[in-house]
């Protein structure tokens, strides 16, 4: 018989503990006994029914279903059981509370929420455009359940012009998760699939829960193609709705956002062929138009002959005309100058009885008495007559002054 | 079950998609109006084959089924209805 010190007791009880799969992993209810909070942030409680007390540790930022915990307050708690060795005290270090009465699965759905929320799995800024007019269409679904018919029908009669590929999967039980990733394996490694959609019929929340699981939520977030999800009825919400690019309340709602509607294509294409249609005509009626109006624009074209020989006529008279003026002015510029030429004549001076005086030697017409000398000869030209004549004295201006 | 219904062979290579753009492209080239005569007929004209086609796709083809075999038949232990 060994004895062992109260430290390798402890510890012997936290090992054994820490290997019980139904401790480390455990859901409780209760009543919150004493309840503090440590400057820390970590909040000390009991949890307690009417017969038994466990003391708790929840750590700061842990999930908490309730805004404050208060004494008395009926609460679902999650976690695993420890030994604290300095006390040998049993305690449970809880990672999520809730509130009494939601369930136990709705609680774990919070928590797988908001755990997934915080990673950026629901970030709008990754959602993906499910194409307009889609080729290859993938459904993970069950392959016997409505489901499946279903979408053929709507697709069928929708937009028949793509190609279904089924890829077959468990949608309930344990089994589902599983299969719900390989069917996403088997996805992205098709080819030139444009979008899948995941799909399950209605059901209870356990029924629906593989669409809840942490393994079938990463799945669709690392999709090579955009998800729709649609599972269940219109008010049922999971985990994978949240993930996937876009969320159909419904798997018949799923295949008629999937692909355009066949009726509404006919009916463009239809408005298209009209317009097509119209265009030409149109044209052709302003090209008609255009010829028509040819043998007018030919007629434009011709010179108006009669409007010409009026106009040679106009010309003509106005030639005439200016012509006839110009002789007029030149007519009375040549008489004005013939008068004035007329009065500079000499004669016309000798007339009034003036006479013209030039040197006899030389014939300089003597304008200065200081040009000639007495004794001089010189010739006087007169009205009539001319005459010979000497200088007897010869006086300057001054001398006449 | 495999469900494999005949495709209209030969649009098999034609997206609906392209021939659908292609016959928008022409409508609106050819609502411009600043084409001559001569393009602007064989815009009509390609136009028309388009619509033709684009009919041809949507009233002909039917819905092609496949299934992809994989484990599932291994994992159909449990319940899968639904």
């Amino acid at each position: 018989m060994s004895v062992y010190s109260i430290s390798e007791l402890n510890k012997y009880l936290k090992t054994l503990l820490s290997f019980d799969k139904i401790l480390q992993d455990i859901w409780v209810k209760g009543q919150i006994g004493t309840f503090t909070k440590a400057s820390s942030g970590h909040s000390y409680f009991t949890l307690r029914d009417s017969d038994s007390t466990i003391n708790c540790i929840m750590f700061q930022g842990t999930f908490s279903g309730v805004n404050e915990l208060e004494t008395g307050m009926s609460v679902v708690a999650h976690g695993r059981i420890a030994i604290y060795e300095p006390r040998g005290q049993l305690q449970m270090i809880v990672d999520v509370i809730q509130p009494e009465g939601v369930g136990l699965l709705q609680i774990q759905f919070d928590q797988m929420k908001e755990k997934l929320n915080k990673e950026g799995l629901f970030d709008e800024s990754r959602k993906r455009l499910i194409p307009k007019f889609p080729n290859r269409i993938a459904v993970i679904t069950s392959p016997t359940g409505a489901v499946w018919q279903d979408i053929q029908n709507v697709i069928s009669r929708r937009y028949p012009v793509v190609e279904l590929i089924l890829i077959p999967s468990i949608v309930q039980g344990d089994a589902a998760t599983k299969s719900l990733v390989n069917a996403f394996d088997i996805l992205n490694n098709l080819k030139d699939v444009d979008v899948a959609i995941v799909a399950r019929g209605g059901g209870s929340l356990e029924d629906i829960w593989p669409f809840n699981e942490e393994l079938v939520a990463r799945a669709v977030y690392a999709s090579s193609v955009p998800v729709i999800s649609a599972i269940g009825h219109e008010t049922d919400f999971t985990i994978i709705d949240m993930v996937a690019d876009l969320r159909a309340p419904t798997p018949s709602i799923a295949a008629e956002i999937v692909v355009p509607d066949k009726e509404e294509l006919l009916e463009i294409v239809s408005n298209n062929r009209s317009k097509l249609l119209f265009y030409i005509e149109t044209l052709i009626q302003r090209n008609r138009i255009y010829l028509e109006s040819f043998p007018q624009n030919l007629e434009k074209l011709i010179p108006d002959f009669d409007f010409l020989r009026i106009k040679i006529d106009d010309c003509l008279n106005a030639i005439v005309k200016q012509f006839g003026h110009d002789i007029v002015i030149k007519k009375t510029k040549t008489q004005s100058l013939l008068e004035r030429l007329n009065s500079l004549n000499p004669n016309d001076v000798l007339r009034r009885g003036f006479a013209i005086v030039q040197n006899k030697k030389n014939d300089k017409i003597i304008q200065d008495s200081s040009d000639i000398k007495s004794g001089d000869l010189v010739k006087i030209t007169l009205n009539k007559g001319n005459l010979d004549a000497e200088v007897l004295s010869n006086q300057s201006p001054k001398n006449i002054d | 079950m495999p469900n494999d219904k005949k495709n209209v062979g030969d649009l098999v290579n034609i997206t609906f998609e392209q021939t659908f753009e292609n016959l928008q492209k022409s409508v609106e080239q050819l609502e411009k109006g600043d084409l001559s005569l001569n393009d602007a007929t064989d815009l009509y004209k390609k136009g028309m084959e388009l619509v033709a086609l684009c009919n041809e796709i949507l009233t002909q083809t039917e819905l092609k089924i496949s299934e992809i075999k994989n484990t599932y038949s291994q994992q159909d232990s449990s319940s899968v209805n639904q």
